[in-house]
């Protein structure tokens, strides 16, 4: 008897109730599901790219500094037994990366360049001198600009074809200098100019 | 020249598309689709097992709208769970061993605030109109909510022993005693009425 009358229909619209219940939290869950795939898949690539940025930013500052150390390698060197060349150097490095490649050179080498706007220092006082002061001229030739300082540093910006030739001879320059470190010098400051 | 189609009539019994007589899907297969995250899959269990899950609620409850709610919500946390369903008992006990959870938290919170049923009294059979359908469910109202689940689960619903064990969480001993203790108890209480 209690087999028999027993169940009962369950209401209509129970089941539509819970599985509309029922897709709500697996739309929510699968959204979620979907957020958490999507975030990592974000994430990762954009991470690599930071990284890799990064790294290329290191590695081209640790470049530019070894390469105006190896370059400038008599700077170092030449602007040791002074504090003035020390300050030139000091004032140099706090421009940062865009402060452009430093050479140290003789003063009487120094003239050799003007072919590439470099206008000669009025007083290459050498490695004594005080760089402070920076006035100093500017001239244009083959598309670049030079600026003569007259505490024994120069400025001079080159356009591309310019500022190689002038890069190299700078370095050729910079360590013979470095060799007969007994001459005047002037602190060389190149930059490409864009 | 004419030619004659063949067609072959469709069977009574649903076919594949190679000629395979289609089975129906079984409750574990639905739910191993629906811990997959098909929705219509587990509709299908709902479907199912709605109107037998509802009695069971309704009859260890005796209210409707508590039968609903324990029916409603442990069919949602059966959803939320069917990731974890181990598949060591059928999927039918499973569904009714939540339900029933759900039916003796109303129970336990119906004793703790005295809160009265809105369908069905526990008055006494005797006290009831003489219908028989109404005797024989006023006197399983009037029973202990251990009998009535044990009553319920094996005479109602028709579960053998071993599965109304599991769905009451006690041992099958337990459910012989409980059942046969309710029996008795009925039969007292329908003798009474008639008399």
């Amino acid at each position: 008897m209690l087999r028999e009358q027993g169940p009962v229909e369950a209401p209509p619209d129970l089941a539509d109730e819970v599985m509309r219940q029922v897709r709500t939290e697996a739309g929510t869950h699968r959204a979620k599901r979907r957020f958490q795939f999507r975030r990592p898949a974000v994430l990762v690539p954009a991470l690599g790219l930071a990284a890799a940025a990064a790294l290329v930013v290191g590695i081209s500052h640790l470049g530019n500094m070894s390469s105006s150390e190896s370059s400038a390698g008599g700077e170092s060197r030449a602007a040791a037994p002074s504090a003035g060349s020390a300050n030139v150097q000091h004032s140099a490095e706090k421009q940062g990366v865009n402060a452009g490649r430093r050479f140290v050179i003789s003063a009487r080498a120094a003239r050799s360049l003007s072919a590439l706007g470099f206008v000669p220092p009025p007083k290459p006082t050498g490695s004594t001198a005080t760089p402070s002061t920076t006035t100093g001229s500017s001239a244009d030739s083959g598309g670049g600009s030079g600026s003569a300082v007259a505490g024994g540093k120069v400025t001079l910006t080159l356009r591309s074809p310019q500022y190689g030739v002038a890069r190299a001879r700078l370095q050729a320059l910079a360590l013979a200098h470095a060799r007969h470190k007994s001459e005047p010098s002037v602190l060389v400051v190149l930059r490409r100019k864009p | 020249m004419t030619y004659a189609a063949t067609v072959t009539l469709p069977l009574t019994r649903p076919r594949t598309y190679d000629g395979r007589v289609r089975e129906p899907v079984s409750d574990e297969a639905l739910a191993r689709r629906a811990a997959a995250g098909e929705t219509d899959a587990f509709e299908e269990l709902v479907r199912r097992h709605q109107d037998m899950l509802y009695t069971l609620a309704l009859r260890v409850t005796l209210s409707e709208q508590d039968a609903r709610d324990c029916v409603q919500d442990g069919l949602i946390a059966a959803w939320r769970s069917i990731g974890r369903f181990r598949g060591d008992a059928r999927v039918s006990t499973w569904l009714y061993r939540i339900v029933l959870r759900k039916a003796y938290d109303v129970l336990d919170r119906r004793r703790r605030t005295a809160e009265p049923t809105d369908q069905l009294d526990l008055t006494a059979a005797a006290e009831r109109p003489a219908d028989d359908r109404l005797d024989i469910i006023a006197a399983l109202g009037s029973l202990d909510p251990d009998f009535r689940a044990a009553v319920v689960a094996c005479d109602i619903i028709g579960l053998s022993m071993d599965d109304a064990a599991a769905v009451l969480e006690v041992p099958p001993g337990t459910v012989r005693s409980r059942l046969s203790r309710g029996r008795d108890r009925l039969a007292a209480l329908l003798e009474a009425n008639r008399a």
